[in-house]
């Protein structure tokens, strides 16, 4: 009967899947709210299930710092400051939550300063609080902390881009049911963490493939008790790698774990990117 | 009223930013040519990231892509400011624009000609 309705949600989501790629183009106007079908599949799981990617975002606050001006002519070089308080949310829903091995829900609500310039690159920085879960809510914690993040456009070669993204906070377990089994309480402590992730994109010009990006991901508890570090749950790491196809196809491919991910296993990716109104 | 795509030098020119091999390099004119370009979404480039959608990385992303935008634009065409705003006001309201995977280059074109006079226009 599950096998059924299981059956049955994943030939609807792929009627919906199929559906968006007949939507007409869509208006000139900001996405507040975007979702994305894809094909998840992993490798040590049961099997593949059709899913929405999704993510939101939006600014609460404003405040301009940058340099003002007065002449007609525009400076390209110009210094950027901003502060701003905002919020955004990302995650996938799957049509079978036990195969789905990314995160169902982050959300981040942050106020940040922003600094650009030419010759340095941007950066971004500020306090941030964040809530993440599974799709099964088995596993869920909220987080807050200190973030960091730089970027630069052409770094290394001509409209490449490199970034590196750091956080460091204190995360909240909750209803994380392997660490209650690793430490053997209901009562969880808060502790902290990092979390750090560096992207690096590098377009290329070869016959089939137009793009290379590299992504990593690394999480680390800090002071992490013997039976957590026993148990694995001290450090999580993932990488991918995505190559840019023709036709907006691509491969991607992960190995690794991020906290929450129901398996540790090697995740192949296929999947296409387009909009519901 | 509604931005249309047309050959005005505003969308030209975003659309030779955009794809032209000395500039940003996002796409062969081959495979989207300028009729075309005006739905084609930022998400698609180069540019716009697809393994990870961290709200932060793509922002820092989208003030450096938007500071070259503007970069190879004034290098390239008489330009000037299109409204009382200062240079770093104009990066970022193209950054807002390239921020936006949904957004299309006729988006970015509209967000542009709004900002930045160009020669065509009176």
């Amino acid at each position: 009967m599950a096998t059924m309705r299981r059956l049955q949600i994943s030939v609807a989501l792929l009627i919906l899947l199929i559906s968006v790629q007949a939507l007409p183009a869509e208006p000139s106007e900001s996405c507040a709210f975007c979702i994305n079908p894809t094909v998840l599949d992993a490798k040590d799981s049961t099997g593949g299930t059709v899913g929405i990617e999704y993510n939101f975002k939006g600014e609460l606050l404003s405040k301009k710092f940058a340099s003002q001006d007065t002449e007609n002519s525009i400076d390209a070089d110009a210094t950027l400051g901003l502060a701003v308080v905002g919020y955004s949310g990302r995650g996938t829903v799957a049509a079978s939550k036990e195969r789905n091995p990314k995160n169902f829900l982050e959300f981040l609500l942050d106020a940040k300063g922003k600094y650009s310039v030419p010759r340095f690159g941007t950066f971004l920085g500020g306090l941030f609080t964040k809530y993440e879960t599974d799709q099964s809510f088995d596993n869920r914690q909220g987080v807050y902390g200190l973030g960091a993040t730089y970027g630069k456009f052409a770094a290394f070669g001509a409209n490449d881009f490199i970034a590196l993204d750091a956080n460091y906070g204190r995360v909240d377990p909750k209803e994380d049911a392997e660490r209650k089994a690793a430490l053997g309480t209901d009562n969880l402590d808060l502790y902290y963490r990092w979390e750090v992730e560096f992207l690096y994109m590098y377009p290329v010009k070869w016959k089939a493939v137009n793009a290379i990006e590299l992504n990593y991901r690394y999480f680390r508890e800090n002071g992490a008790p013997q039976a957590i570090k026993a148990a694995s749950l001290d450090k999580f790491q993932v990488g991918t790698i995505r190559i840019g196809l023709q036709n907006d196809l691509f491969i991607a491919y992960s190995a690794g774990k991020l906290p929450f991910d129901r398996k540790n296993d090697n995740i192949v990716q296929i999947g296409f990117s387009y909009r519901l109104n | 009223m509604a931005y249309k795509w047309k050959e005005n030098i505003a969308c030209i020119a975003t659309y030779k930013v955009l794809e032209g091999d000395k500039f940003l390099d996002q796409f062969e004119d081959s495979d989207i040519p300028f009729a075309r370009a005006q739905k084609v979404k930022l998400k698609t480039l180069h540019y716009f990231p697809k393994t990870t959608a961290n709200p932060q990385i793509i922002e820092v992303l989208s003030i450096e892509i938007a500071r070259q935008f503007i970069k190879h634009i004034v290098k390239t065409f008489t330009v000037t400011k299109q409204k009382a705003n200062s240079s770093a006001e104009i990066i970022d309201a193209i950054a807002r624009v390239f921020a936006d995977g949904e957004r299309t280059i006729k988006d970015l074109a509209e967000v542009a000609d709004d900002n930045i006079k160009f020669p065509d226009e009176a």
